[in-house]
């Protein structure tokens, strides 16, 4: 049973001592918080991994989560809180011991050995006799495809069948956790979907759990059992992919994940004479759906500004004529099946997808043009314009 | 018209050609003053029995290959080659063995590490002769440190210099201590190049200190490890200010150096033509030496 | 216009190139006049040689108005000195000071002036025997300035330890008898210069003389196999077992200090007074008590002469007769010179306050001068590599004197 669980877990960057500080304090880009100990780089971080589930931990730069994976490693030390693997605590052990592997972001290959010798380093160590690794090696070049390339060092092979070499030595050692730290960010878009399907592919053909980092919502999205959402060190939601995309837990994730960004606006929650919650924005008056009604009723919310955030895909261009936005196209993208248009609407930016089989013509919605759209009940999130956390959580 | 525009583009050929030739006259007329000049001559010379002082009334006679034959079949010359070979491999061992084992140590320091990298390259800056003087009255009989130190500490003492069997080590240990900071400079700047991720994969894939060092360390740098010999061989093989200062090539001919043969032989008694046989022939053992490493650098 | 202007650029560097790389081949030095005063160059050995020669400047360069600039060097970079600048069409030096054995090599090739034939030449308060190497058949060309001569550097108090004194030491015998006991006594005997074949050589020689051996015979030809020879190298094995080898600052150290008893050394190194440690004396040259007696002290006398190519020559033989005057090399006592001259050994004043110039005196009168021969450079080398090689124990006495004699009839036969 290979279950890791995360019990409190913190990573604190001791300040550097004052002679060593430049002149001038260096200016964090972050929101991280700064203690008296030094940086907080994670803190509170609570999970529990089951057994052979894939797990992304997934958040902008500087965000924590490679910090976290490292941590898991055993490649940083953590300061606080508690690491189990498999049940045993391993805050202490070394990497070595801990019965993981890791693929790099840089990949990490002996540039010296050749392909075969790389994957083979790690039993080596170990003392496994030779047959046991011609056999796990060729076993594993087979699944990732790289056998032709046994006897080529990395420098004269592609970053993608490098990629592989770097999972193939990982895979080799049968883990118990499989680590990758943001494996595929140093490919071309193309390869990066080839890859993501491989991966894919190769998580049903090997049983292990995994911890994969990653900065991109979309690996996050179609790779993961669950995500793990992550903010300045702090975990924003933790779901299914349907989850957090369905019910973001607040503002940040519902902006982080979903492509094109969900559409954000001032609006205000209103409660109608009949005693239903509804949202008004300009002129449109919607009223919200049963089950939303039921979570607006639950957490007691009194009307007041609200943040409504809609998906460019749930904006409507039908509806009540004098209960509708109206806004100016400023670009029109066409991009196959659907056109992106960017409309100026509320005093900031709205995107609308709007699918071509709607269309009447390629030039309805020519630049400069008039729009007019709004937005249905069950579609409309919500969040506290202070806190950002969602209102119906 | 085209003939006009086809003359003027040769001719703006040509004068860009002047332009480049001109330009680089000065230095071409600087490398043969400089180093064919002297080279040509030295090799002219070789050939001759030129002594400095007794050209002034008599000039030098051609006498072919008489001063090679001479250097070859003289005892004392091949004791010499043998001394140099000899220092120059044990010099070369130690320096890098004592060099990379610096190198490693200042790269693991987590503070501290701009101080101690100037602290132990200082041997490395001082003047030879300076390095020299210095160990010789260390070394003293007299007044040395080293020896009160050892006689305190009840350990046999030798008069270092003119003892047959101590005077080579004595000359490999001060140039070990001059060196080996060179060699530390160049292997820490490597170290500090080799990609942090090979090491954290080689920990996670199970290798203990010694495996990386020998999995990932060494041949990361194994480009500046061929320099650093390469370069100290060369520097080793041209021994003469520290011999010539410590021991002169005794005791007994033990530490005499090619460089310092042909300076008793060739220089001081000035016998030019022979001492220019001997520049010859080093310059032909030295390239020899080289070669060998170079071709194995650029595989 | 930019053609040109890079034509001039380039014309400009390499001239400036060609400048400085051509000076090598001009003389270094500059002997003429600038505006109104002469200047003199001077090449001495550094030490007290060149030290009581500078105080002498001074009188004579307000007298004639010039200005004297002293180079002062080793051994070893004086005889390059002069050999290298003897080739230069004009010379940058006008007075130099030459060591006895160079001469056969320099007055060959041409390389010092005939002070004869510009008016100079030796009276007789000089010591006669010191004169013998400065002239070529009757023409003068070296004037004897510093007598240099080996004498007994030895350490008073453990010369008492083995019962013996200063005027008590007769042979080569006793010499051994001291350092043997000295040995004894938990301290070094004999120190010699092991660092270099010309010190290993000079040490050795006083030892051989007294034997009655020399390194060559009448003809110049090599006498180093012979039966003296072996005699005195196979005493000299015994002398040195009591020692060990030092270099010069070392071996004066350990003479002074007491850690070492006895060693050749010059007049130059050490200025005995009656209260200090160690004291010198003149080799009697008997090798055994009451055995046939040589003169066996080394002459190691620094003489002055003017360079062919001087410049200056008239000038430089008035400079030179000036600090060769009798009141003047008298002066220089004080400071430590030992002038070859019988008035200044021999007056009473001197003798009063430095007794030891009667020893020295002594010496002078029976010196004996190394061979006068061109290839003494190359000889010497050879000779003291061999007997290194017999010090250090890798070839036996015979054998390291019969491969020296075997090389050295080869170098004066060529």
């Amino acid at each position: 049973m290979a279950e890791v669980i995360l019990k409190n877990i913190k990573k604190v960057y001791p300040h550097q001592e004052p002679k060593k500080r430049k002149k001038g304090a260096e200016e964090k880009k972050t929101n991280l918080l700064v203690t008296d100990e030094g940086v907080l780089a994670v803190q509170d971080f609570n999970l529990e991994i089951k057994d052979k589930e894939f797990i992304v931990l997934v958040g902008p730069s500087g965000c924590g989560k490679s910090t976290t994976l490292r941590m898991v490693a055993g490649l940083e030390e953590i300061s606080g809180g508690e690491l189990y693997i498999d049940g045993n605590l391993v805050n202490d052990v070394a990497s070595k011991d801990r019965d993981i592997a890791m693929v790099f972001q840089s990949y990490a290959l002996y540039p010296h050995m050749t392909v075969w010798e790389n994957m083979a380093f790690p039993l080596k160590l170990r003392k496994m006799p030779k047959e046991e690794i011609a056999q796990r090696v060729s076993q594993a070049a087979e699944i990732l495809g790289i056998t032709q390339y046994l006897d080529r060092k990395p420098k004269a092979l592609s970053g993608g069948q490098r990629q592989r070499v770097a999972i193939g030595r990982a895979i080799v050692r049968e883990p118990k956790v499989l680590l990758m730290d943001e494996p595929l960010s140093n490919l071309d878009a193309k390869l990066r979907n080839q890859m993501r399907a491989e991966i894919i592919k190769l998580r049903h053909r090997i049983n292990t759990t995994f911890i994969y980092v990653t900065h991109d919502q979309t690996e996050a999205m179609t790779l993961g059992d669950r995500i793990v959402i992550m903010r300045d060190g702090v975990i924003q939601q933790v779901g299914t992919p349907q989850e957090v995309f369905n019910h973001p837990a607040n503002q940040f994730v519902a902006g982080f994940i979903g492509m094109p960004q969900m559409n954000f606006y001032d609006a205000q929650l209103v409660k109608d004479s009949d005693g239903k919650y509804a949202v008004e924005l300009e002129k449109a008056h919607v009223v919200l759906s049963e089950d939303k009604q039921a979570n607006l009723a639950r957490n007691n919310v009194q009307p007041g500004p609200v943040t409504l955030g809609v998906r460019p895909e749930h904006l409507v261009l039908t509806g009540d004529a004098d209960k509708m936005i109206t806004g100016k196209v400023e670009v029109s993208e066409m991009m196959g099946s659907a056109v992106h248009l960017h409309i100026s609407a509320c005093g900031s930016d709205t995107i609308i997808i709007v699918p071509t089989t709607e269309l009447e013509s390629a030039s309805a919605f020519s630049i400069g043009s008039p729009i007019s759209f709004t937005f249905s009940g069950s579609t409309a999130h919500l969040f506290d314009p202070e806190t950002q956390k969602s209102l119906e959580a | 018209m085209r003939t006009n525009s086809t003359t003027k583009l040769r001719n703006a050929d040509v004068q860009t050609k002047r332009f480049g030739l001109g330009m680089i006259t000065p230095t071409v007329i600087v490398l043969l003053v400089m180093t064919a000049y002297p080279l040509v001559f030295t090799l002219f010379y070789s050939f001759t029995d030129y002594n400095l002082l007794r050209n002034l009334r008599q000039p030098a006679e051609f006498i072919a290959l008489k001063n090679y034959t001479d250097l070859l079949t003289d005892p004392y010359f091949q004791q010499s080659i043998w001394n140099t070979v000899k220092f120059t491999i044990l010099a070369v061992i130690f320096e890098m063995i004592i060099g990379f084992a610096m190198a490693l140590f200042v790269n693991c320091l987590k503070r501290g590490q701009k101080t101690m990298r100037t602290l132990l390259l200082l041997p490395y800056l001082l003047p030879t002769v300076t390095v020299a003087l210095s160990w010789r009255m260390m070394l003293s009989p007299n007044y040395g440190i080293v020896n009160q130190v050892l006689t305190a500490l009840g350990l046999p003492v030798f008069n270092w210099f003119s003892d047959i069997h101590t005077a080579f080590g004595m000359l490999v240990l001060i140039d070990v201590w001059q060196s080996a900071p060179f060699v530390f400079l160049l292997l820490y700047a490597a170290l500090q190049s080799v990609p942090q991720g090979q090491y954290e994969a080689a920990r996670i894939d199970g290798a203990g200190r010694i495996k990386i060092l020998f999995y990932v360390t060494i041949p990361n740098i194994k480009n500046s490890l061929a320099l650093c010999a390469l370069l100290r061989t060369i520097d080793s093989f041209r021994l003469f200010d520290k011999v010539n200062l410590l021991t002169g090539g005794g005791p007994a001919n033990s530490t005499s150096t090619i460089t310092q043969y042909l300076y008793n032989y060739g220089i001081s008694s000035l016998d030019f033509g022979f001492g220019s046989a001997g520049a010859v022939v080093m310059t032909i053992l030295v390239l020899i030496l080289s070669s060998v490493y170079i071709k194995r650098a650029i595989q | 216009m930019k053609k040109l202007l890079a034509t001039a650029l380039a014309l400009t560097m390499a001239l400036s190139m060609t400048a400085c790389g051509g000076g090598n081949n001009q003389s270094s030095g500059d002997g003429g006049s600038e505006g109104g005063t002469t200047e003199l160059s001077l090449i001495l050995r550094a030490g007290t040689y060149a030290d009581v020669i500078k105080e002498c400047l001074p009188a004579f360069e307000e007298e004639h108005n010039v200005t004297c600039t002293v180079q002062e060097l080793s051994e070893s970079d004086l005889y390059s000195g002069i050999a290298l600048d003897a080739i230069n069409a004009e010379g940058s030096y006008d007075l130099c000071m030459v060591d006895g054995s160079w001469m056969a090599e320099f007055t060959e090739n041409g390389v010092l002036a005939n002070l004869s034939d510009l008016g100079y030449s030796l009276d007789d308060d000089i010591i006669p025997a010191t004169t013998s190497i400065c002239y070529v058949d009757d023409d003068v060309y070296l004037a004897p300035y510093y007598g240099n001569v080996t004498v007994l550097m030895f350490n008073k108090a453990n010369v008492e330890a083995a019962g013996y004194s200063a005027d008590t030491i007769q042979s080569l015998d006793d010499i051994l008898k001291i350092c043997q006991q000295a040995k004894a006594d938990g301290k070094n005997g004999f120190i010699y210069r092991g660092d270099g074949q010309n010190n290993l050589v000079v040490d050795f020689l006083p030892i051989l003389l007294s034997y009655g051996g020399w390194v060559v015979d009448d003809n110049n030809q090599p006498t180093v196999d012979t039966q003296e020879f072996k005699d005195a190298m196979n005493y000299y094995l015994e002398l040195i077992a009591t020692g060990q080898a030092q270099v010069k600052d070392d071996l004066i150290a350990s003479v002074d200090s007491g850690s070492g008893t006895m060693g050749i050394g010059w007049p130059g190194w050490y200025t005995p007074t009656a209260d200090s440690p160690a004291d010198y004396i003149a080799l009697n040259g008997a090798a055994t008590a009451g055995g046939e007696t040589h003169n066996a002290n080394v002459y190691g006398i620094w003489a002055i002469g003017v360079p062919a190519n001087s410049q200056n020559q008239e000038l430089a033989v008035e400079l030179l007769s000036y600090l060769m005057d009798a009141d003047v090399q008298k002066s220089t006592v004080a400071s430590g010179g030992v002038p070859c001259r019988y008035s200044s050994l021999q007056d009473p004043e001197v003798l009063e306050t430095y007794p030891q110039y009667e020893v020295v005196c002594q010496a002078l009168e029976s010196g004996v001068y190394r061979p006068v021969i061109a290839e003494w450079t190359q000889f010497y080398t050879t000779l003291g590599t061999e007997m290194d090689n017999i010090i250090n124990g890798m070839k036996t006495v015979d054998q390291g004197l019969a491969d020296a004699q075997a090389q050295l009839e080869e170098l004066m036969a060529g």
